[in-house]
């Protein structure tokens, strides 16, 4: 009996899973903003479907919460199996491959920031900057100096994390809106920098980077009949999955714990001994590491960079997403990040009111939920950890 | 030139730019004060500024007239631009930066940024031609028939820049009087103390709010028509950047304080010009110079030049 109420739920959740998969398929798919619109409506009556059928959309969740890495599984298959099902069903599937390439490297990016500014407090307006320096640094590598991406790589986000050791002092000396001002003006410099300095090719940026290649396997390969994108595709799931294998593990650790309680009320984390300067430094330098890492990949990517792709407003952008996906929640910055990477891109249908309704659109959801979509409550223990505590108590 | 009329000569461009840098600056104290919310739609109502008057003054028909009309229509133009952007901003406020400004702090930051967003792709898209830079006229050079500039100990200064200054910096008296010495100035003052007290004193929180967004926009407004005489160009995405250095000049000044932006905003012009001008390949670096020195800034002096000590309640 028991066995079988088992199997039943991992039909269930591959069930979900395959419908949610084809339906976001259906949405790449769909090109008159008609449609587009039916689909926002689509989601704003299951959002009140999920209010009214509160009890079934609350097991859901509870199901897919008990097997957590089952569900992971299959949405992981999934995603695997995607670049050999989207042509079948998507027109523009190269296009769209681009855009999910791209998000992945923004979630990567959010996750990073997420680490500073949803689970520390630290607020980081130059993201950008730090995805730029990793561009940078791969670029100049693999161009002047020929190494190869196994290299480039980890050191464009080597790179990004010393160049957040750059700030050590502000971040000792400042927080808050002065904080973010030190990261804003940092960013800004950056930029203005990387726009007149001539080595680094200056306002027209670097060209012809390399591409990937590793051990010989170019990733200028076509498989089969699939766009060399494929190659990138995969390459950046792998990136992203041991991402947030990463962060995941430090949420739950002693790390995100203190890092919480930082973020929640500084003096009494300093009162209970956490050395929060180190801490604080430490959470910055590992976050910018990530945003640097994923800075190198596009710039291989796509082999062309220049100041204007790591301006202040793609740092907003990476900010909207960790605050509209509820900070400090892993899953709320990757459903954020789909939103407000894959979403606009539809909206390029209205080419001319892409950015004003990006905009209005941003302003409306803060306003109707002001805590972002998924909001983090406070973290809960299962009952092993209540036991735990219990024994070493007693 | 002598060095010493050089270096006048940067004070006086200095002093251009920081007033405009000031007015905007005082809005987000303001603001900070009152709502504990950073607007960064704010160089947006700026641009706003900028474009209500250009509107204005073609719908006037102000170019086409002369003598005591023309002084007439320029100041009716110069007020009715910065009372509709004051009530746009109080709109804003109503429709977007308060109902935020309850959530968390950097929601509200965000949210602001988004409005902005909004507002500067309203205006690219709604106003004729909106993408390209508008040629704002030289109104003031019309109030001088004949001369255009004086000499003073070898450096040149234009009338029409001068009466600039001499505006920004009457109009910065007259807020610095109204905050301190009338009865609406203290109102605003207390809320910015305490928002709770204060109402619970018979206070009307949200009239004191709304007042207050009205002033600092139609400040913002009145910076805009000045750059638009400055630089006669302006364009949709030039809150932007002015949004970002009024915020600076506002923290290095310490926010919530008035004086402190007006300081903060002359100091950062100060330090652009100055690097401009003294620093080889300066007029590009010039922002980078000036970013730097507000990092310095708040690394020494974290709460600003005229902030209060920020101590923590445990």
């Amino acid at each position: 009996m028991k066995k079988e109420s088992k199997f039943l739920d991992y039909i269930k959740i591959i069930l979900v899973e395959i419908v949610a998969f084809f339906l976001f398929l259906f949405f790449l798919k769909i090109e008159s903003i008609w449609i587009v619109i039916a689909a926002i409506l689509l989601a704003i009556l299951i959002y009140f479907l999920s209010k009214i059928y509160k009890e079934k959309f609350r097991a859901l969740i509870e199901l897919f919460s008990r097997y957590q890495n089952f569900a992971i599984g299959v949405l992981f298959i999934l995603l695997i199996i995607y670049p050999f099902i989207s042509p079948l069903i998507i027109t523009h599937s190269t296009y769209w491959m681009l855009i999910l390439i791209q998000t992945g490297i923004y979630i990567m990016i959010a996750l990073g920031l997420n680490f500073q500014l949803g689970s520390t407090g630290m607020m980081n307006l130059a993201t950008a900057a730090f995805y730029g320096i990793g561009a940078y640094t791969a670029g100049l590598l693999a161009l002047k100096l020929g190494w190869t991406a196994l290299l480039t790589i980890p050191l464009g986000g080597l790179a990004a994390a010393f160049a957040g050791l750059l700030l050590v002092i502000p971040i000792y000396r400042t927080k808050g809106h002065y904080l973010a001002l030190v990261t804003l003006a940092f960013g800004f410099m950056l930029v203005l920098a990387a726009d007149n300095i001539e080595i680094i090719g200056g306002p027209q940026g670097l060209k012809n980077i390399p591409p990937v290649n590793i051990f010989g396997y170019n990733f200028l390969t076509e498989i089969g009949s699939l766009h060399f994108y494929t190659n990138y595709y995969y390459l950046v799931l792998a990136i992203l999955g041991i991402t947030i294998f990463i962060f995941a593990r430090l949420f739950n650790s002693w790390i995100g714990l203190t890092s919480a309680y930082i973020r929640d009320d500084e003096p009494a984390a300093k009162g209970c001994g956490i050395n929060i300067n180190l801490r604080k430094l430490l959470v910055f330098v590992f976050g910018n590491f990530f945003m640097g890492v994923a800075g190198a990949i596009y710039a291989h990517m796509i082999g062309f960079i220049s100041p204007p792709n790591f301006q202040f407003a793609q740092s907003l952008l990476i900010v909207a997403i960790v605050i509209i996906g509820g900070m400090d929640n892993i899953l709320g910055v990757i459903v954020a990040a789909i939103l407000l990477v894959v979403f606009p891109e539809k909206l390029r249908v209205v080419t001319e009111y892409r950015i004003f309704l990006y905009g209005i659109l941003l302003v409306v959801t803060l306003i109707l939920r002001p805590r972002g979509i998924l909001p983090f409550g406070p973290r809960k223990y299962d009952s092993s950890i209540l036991k735990f505590a219990r024994k070493g108590g007693s | 030139m002598s060095s010493t009329s050089i270096f006048l000569q940067i004070i006086f461009n200095g002093a251009m730019l920081g007033i405009q840098y000031s007015l905007i600056a005082v809005g987000f104290s303001l603001f900070f004060g009152v709502l504990d919310v950073i607007n960064f739609a704010h160089g947006d109502i700026f641009m706003l500024g900028a474009f209500v008057s250009l509107t204005l003054i073609n719908v006037t028909g102000l170019l086409n007239t002369s003598g005591a009309t023309y002084v007439f229509l320029l100041i009716l133009v110069i007020i009715l631009s910065m009372i509709i952007v004051g009530g746009l901003g109080v709109f804003f406020e109503r429709i977007v930066v308060k109902p935020v400004s309850k959530g968390p702090t950097l929601m509200s930051l965000v949210a602001t940024l988004g409005l902005g967003i909004a507002i500067r792709e309203a205006v690219r898209l709604f106003y004729p031609r909106g993408s390209e830079t508008k040629r704002f006229p030289e109104l003031l050079v019309k109030l001088f028939p004949g001369k255009e500039a004086i000499e003073f100990k070898g450096i040149i200064l234009r009338y029409d820049n001068l009466l600039i200054l001499a505006v920004g910096i009457i109009v910065v008296i007259l807020l610095a009087l109204y905050i301190n010495k009338t009865k609406m100035g203290l109102t605003i003052r207390a809320v910015a103390q305490d928002a709770e007290a204060a109402s619970m004193m018979g206070v009307n929180k949200n009239l004191i709010i709304d007042v207050t967004f009205f002033i600092g926009s139609a400040l913002a407004a009145l910076a805009g028509f000045m750059n638009g005489l400055y630089y006669n160009s302006i364009i949709f995405d030039m809150g932007a950047m002015a949004g970002i250095v009024g915020f600076s000049a506002a923290v290095i000044g310490g926010l919530g304080n008035i004086y402190g932006a007006i300081v903060g905003g002359f100091l950062f012009a100060m330090v652009e010009s100055l690097s401009a001008a003294l620093i080889p390949r300066g007029s590009e670096f010039m922002t980078v110079i000036a970013f730097a020195v507000v990092i310095l800034f708040l690394v020494f002096r974290p709460s600003g030049i005229l902030g209060e000590r920020a101590y923590e309640r445990v």
